[in-house]
């Protein structure tokens, strides 16, 4: 009996069977089947008839499982012999692929990694550091609405001085008069007040005096107190959570009362959260501006100017426009017609205030983008070496290669490869440099004078830009291999006619001069970096500035300064006293100046002031090369006298100064000039005038072989004289060295990034030598058999590498001698660019590479041709 | 009998201009083709459905499984918009086909 069911099931068993059938196809097929017999049936013939008819009109099996393949691959509009773009099966033979070269090829996976992460440490070393750079005054919730007032003067030489210092009226006006200014905010920091509660007395830095609107323009949370009203009161200050721990440890400070100087008495009316170390303005006490007065500064007029000014713009206001009004202020209002004012974003300040006369600038967007630049090179050069290495051992990986494109890869696989592989050891890098990061930032922050911290690689920009070094890294690395090395040929290179290494050659040659050229050039600009801070140390400040102590005398004792000076004189090793204003080398006050005998009309100058006694010419060592010194001798000095500096009277264009009228007084000597700033700066006009009532420091000129017995006795003298000021000290030329702080970080900085440029250069140099020496095996072997000696096959094959160095300093020398003379003249006083500056890193260069390629060429060398003619 | 180049190259728009009416599944588009054509196309099963399957996944057609009044599974296929555009092209490119051999045969009566 026919059963018409069964026949479909073995049909169907027989469709099942075709791998190309898939259960719908077979369902599809079934229906149609079906629908078929039917047809069949309905004409008439019976069930096995009608199958078996069926059956004829369809196709076999086989033959259905090959149309739908056909059909199947006739949808990628591609032939079948190409493979698809993207075979995930292969995606983890490439990551076994990828970790067995890098483990095959120690040596040369080692140099890779440790090279890319070195140099990607350093780059994110720097970045945390830009980024910290650039975060300078972000965090004021008006940060884009807030200004700086900065004020600019003609010189009658044509140059202009800026200034941040502003006078007191400009405050209040600024806000009355325009209505774009929503508040003002005068500020001033005094350094070294005497803050005392119950019987703790210390000297404080960071004393500041704000208008009360302070803290509400600036976002400085309040622990404790209302940002509103706690500078309302005049007897109120704010002090800084760490502060309020130094003082009243536990207990709570609010209604405690401050004594300040000995004198002024405040009551702390809030607890402010300590300023972020990336705040260009820096305090721990907060008191209201009116008070300053109590300092002996004014809080009123136009002619005094100390003061800060900020102001906060009204919102949608462009401070363009704003500065168009505001520019001519301060002439509307004071005989300063020669003044113009403007605005200075806050996020600026920190980056871009090189060009203002400001007490101190720390930060500096040269050295933001020198930085970054030297990150760049560092991670270029390990980048290079992976490139170098890579397309030496192209070799290698050429079989895999051509068997890959002879098995049916594509050209676009092969490159997805080879970038997929440089990225994975970017990546491996990366974890490593993490580690690096995480051990180097202790020294990184010293280095750079910052606090840092691992937490700040958690910032999202931060990730991104990690992300973007590995990927960068990885792309750049990968390139040349990924683009060369895929497009090979599989006949030649399974034929064996591609030699391995000789490709890119020429290639490598020209990355491996640039490497060294990059290096050189750092190694340049740290030896003249050395060469100076070692010349602003040893130069001639002309003063002598050794065995001097200096002691900050608080305004009260000033009355006692010739008390406190013959007693100090007493002590035996005490050789000279004298007091001033300031101290040499440090600051000075400065006035604009246009009055004086035998002026022209428009002429105008800037005239350093420091008030000194008489005692001050022969402490320091001064010498006069006109006319005299103050002396006791001349009573009325002190009124009608006035020794200035050669500068002062070269500007002031002076024939016979001796006797002229400047400032009320005549002149009656002239000084040497000598270096009241650092040597950044040229030496400026400068008056000395004789005032004992403005001295501010104490110097005692010592000579003693015990310091410490000396010192102790300076202060058993003080403390008897003012027992309710500590005593508190130092030395003038530890003082001075405190200039040059920021040149130090820099010298310091380049060191480390041209050792470490060094290194990342001989990594990737001993790679190549390595390599170089086992190409050569056979050719060593044999010509050591036709009788070459050592030394004949070492300069055989360090040639090659002496050269690259040689051209790459010669490159390098123009280059460094460039910008090297563009740093020393940010110095009015500097060392020559010497021949030895650019001879030693030639000289450097070579040793350390020879060292490096020495090893390997050596081993070369010396090794038995009877071993390396066997060798294949 | 019309040779199988042509008959490969015609399947296509045949295939898409009958499913422009409406949707229709595999053995009955073979019937409606065999119909029209006046029996001299008779397609064979092992064309059709893996070419239906190729435009299928080319976006072409849309296919669903419906049970029929007599309780048969059956795959219907659509038009899709697609597949209405690649219709519109391939008719472009047969009518031009079309006028040429009618431009070039019309003075060849001898060929009748």
């Amino acid at each position: 009996m026919f059963d018409l069911e069964k026949e479909i099931r073995n049909w169907l068993k027989a469709l099942r069977r075709s791998e190309d059938l898939e259960d719908s196809d077979i369902a599809e097929l079934e229906s149609h089947l079906r629908d078929e017999i039917d047809h069949q049936i309905k004409k008439g013939v019976d069930k096995e008839a009608a199958f078996r008819a069926a059956l004829e009109k369809s196709a076999p099996a086989d033959i259905l499982g090959q149309e739908y393949e056909k059909a199947k691959l006739y949808e990628r509009t591609r032939p079948f012999w190409h493979p698809s773009r993207i075979m995930p099966s292969l995606i983890w033979s490439y990551i076994k692929i990828s970790l067995r070269a890098i483990k095959r090829q120690k040596g040369f996976s080692l140099i890779n990694i440790a090279g890319l992460a070195v140099g990607m440490a350093i780059c994110i070393l720097i970045l945390i550091w830009v980024q910290d750079e650039l975060s300078y005054d972000q965090f004021h919730a008006n940060s884009d609405r807030i200004f700086r007032v900065i004020e600019h003067e003609g010189l009658s030489s044509g140059e202009v001085l800026s200034y941040t210092q502003q006078s007191p009226a400009l405050g209040p006006v600024l806000k009355s008069e325009y209505p774009e200014i929503l508040e003002s905010v005068r500020y001033d920091s005094m350094s070294n007040r005497l803050v005392q509660y119950g019987d703790q007395k210390f000297y404080e830095k960071g004393f500041s005096f704000v208008d009360s609107e302070f803290l509400t323009v600036f976002t400085f949370p309040l622990k404790v107190g209302n940002p509103e009203t706690a500078l309302k009161d005049p007897a109120s200050i704010v002090i800084s959570e760490r502060m309020a721990k130094k003082y009243f440890n536990q207990s709570d400070p609010m209604g405690k009362v401050l004594r300040i100087d000995n004198r002024v008495e405040y009551t702390v009316s809030g607890v402010l959260e300590n300023v972020p170390e990336n705040s260009h303005l820096k305090f721990e006490f907060l008191a209201p501006f009116a008070t300053i007065k109590q300092f002996g500064q004014t809080i009123d007029g136009w002619y005094d100017f100390y003061l800060d000014i900020y102001v906060l713009l009204a919102e949608n206001v462009d401070y363009h426009d704003v500065n168009a009004k505001v520019r001519n202020v301060i002439s509307k209002h004071s005989k300063k017609d020669s003044f113009t004012v403007d605005l200075q974003p806050l996020n600026r300040i920190r980056l871009f205030s090189n060009t203002i006369l400001t007490p101190q600038v720390e930060g500096d967007i040269k050295y933001v983008v020198i930085f970054s630049l030297v990150a760049v090179f560092i991670l270029l050069n390990a980048c290079i070496n992976f490139m170098n290495l890579a397309t030496a051992r192209s070799g290698r990986r050429a079989k895999e290669i051509g068997m890959r494109k002879v098995i049916g890869a594509s050209r676009r696989q092969l490159i997805r490869q080879f970038f997929g592989e440089s990225i994975l050891t970017a990546f491996i890098s990366l974890i490593i440099a993490m580690g690096l990061v995480y051990l180097l930032l202790p020294a990184f922050s010293q280095l750079s004078g910052k606090h840092m911290s691992f937490s700040m690689l958690a910032q999202g920009n931060v990730l991104l830009g990690l992300l973007g070094i590995t990927l960068f890294a990885g792309l750049i690395s990968g390139v040349y291999p990924a683009l060369v090395l895929s497009a090979f040929q599989p006949v030649t290179v399974l034929k064996r006619i591609i030699n391995s290494g000789t490709r890119g050659t020429s290639f490598r040659r020209i990355l491996v001069i640039f490497q060294f050229m990059m290096t050189s050039v750092l190694i340049i600009a740290m030896f003249v970096v050395f060469q100076q801070l070692n010349f602003l140390r040893k130069q001639d400040m002309g003063f002598a500035k050794d065995q001097v102590v200096c002691i900050q005398l608080p305004r009260d004792l000033t009355p006692k300064v010739d008390l406190l000076k013959t007693s100090f004189e007493k002590i035996p090793e005490v050789t000279g006293t004298s007091s001033a204003s300031a101290i040499p080398g440090r600051r000075r006050a400065l006035t604009s100046l246009d009055e004086w005998e035998g002026r022209g009309s428009e002429d105008r100058i800037e005239l350093g002031i420091i008030d000194v006694d008489e005692d001050f010419l022969s402490l320091f060592d001064l010498e006069m090369v006109e006319g005299r010194f103050y002396s006791r001798e001349f009573p009325s000095d002190k009124d009608e006298a006035l020794v200035v500096n050669q500068a002062a009277i070269r500007v002031m264009s002076m024939e016979n100064p001796q006797g002229k009228k400047v400032i009320g007084k005549r002149i009656v000597g002239v000084i040497k000039d000598f270096h009241m700033r650092s040597l950044h700066y040229k030496v400026a006009p400068l008056a000395l005038i004789l005032n004992k009532k403005e001295s501010r420091v104490v110097f005692i000129k010592i000579m003693t072989s015990n310091p410490s017995q000396t010192i102790a006795s300076l202060e058993s003298c003080w403390s008897s004289i003012a027992p309710e000021y500590p005593f508190e000290y130092r030395f003038l030329d530890e003082d001075l060295e405190q200039l040059y702080q920021g040149d130090r970080h820099l010298g310091k900085v380049v060191n480390a990034s041209a050792a470490l440029a060094l290194f990342v250069a001989c990594l990737g140099l001993f790679g190549l030598a390595s390599f170089v020496a086992e190409q050569r095996t056979k050719e060593i072997g044999i010509r050591k058999v036709l009788g070459a000696s050592v030394p004949e096959i070492f300069s055989l094959l360090s040639r090659d590498f002496i050269k690259w160095v040689l051209i790459a300093n010669a490159i390098a020398a123009p280059i460094a001698g460039y910008a090297m003379t563009k740093y020393l003249n940010t110095y009015a006083y500097h060392s020559n660019l010497g021949l030895v500056s650019f001879a030693l890193p030639v000289i450097l260069t070579l040793i350390v590479a020879l060292l490096t390629i020495g090893w390997q060429v050596l081993r070369a060398a010396w090794s038995d041709p009877v071993r390396s003619l066997r060798y294949e | 009998m019309i040779s199988k180049t042509l008959v490969a190259a015609s399947t296509k728009p045949i295939i898409l201009s009958i499913l422009i009416s409406g949707e229709d599944y595999g053995y009955q588009i073979i019937q409606r083709v065999k119909d029209i054509s006046g029996g001299t196309l008779e397609w064979s099963d092992n064309m059709l459905y893996p070419l239906l399957r190729r435009l299928e996944k080319g976006g072409l057609l849309v296919g669903r499984w419906k049970t029929s009044k007599e309780g048969r599974l059956r795959r219907y296929y659509r038009i899709t918009d697609k597949g209405r555009e690649e219709l519109e092209s391939e008719r472009r490119q047969w009518m031009s086909v079309n006028q040429a051999l009618s431009k070039l045969w019309k003075p060849l009566p001898s060929l009748e």
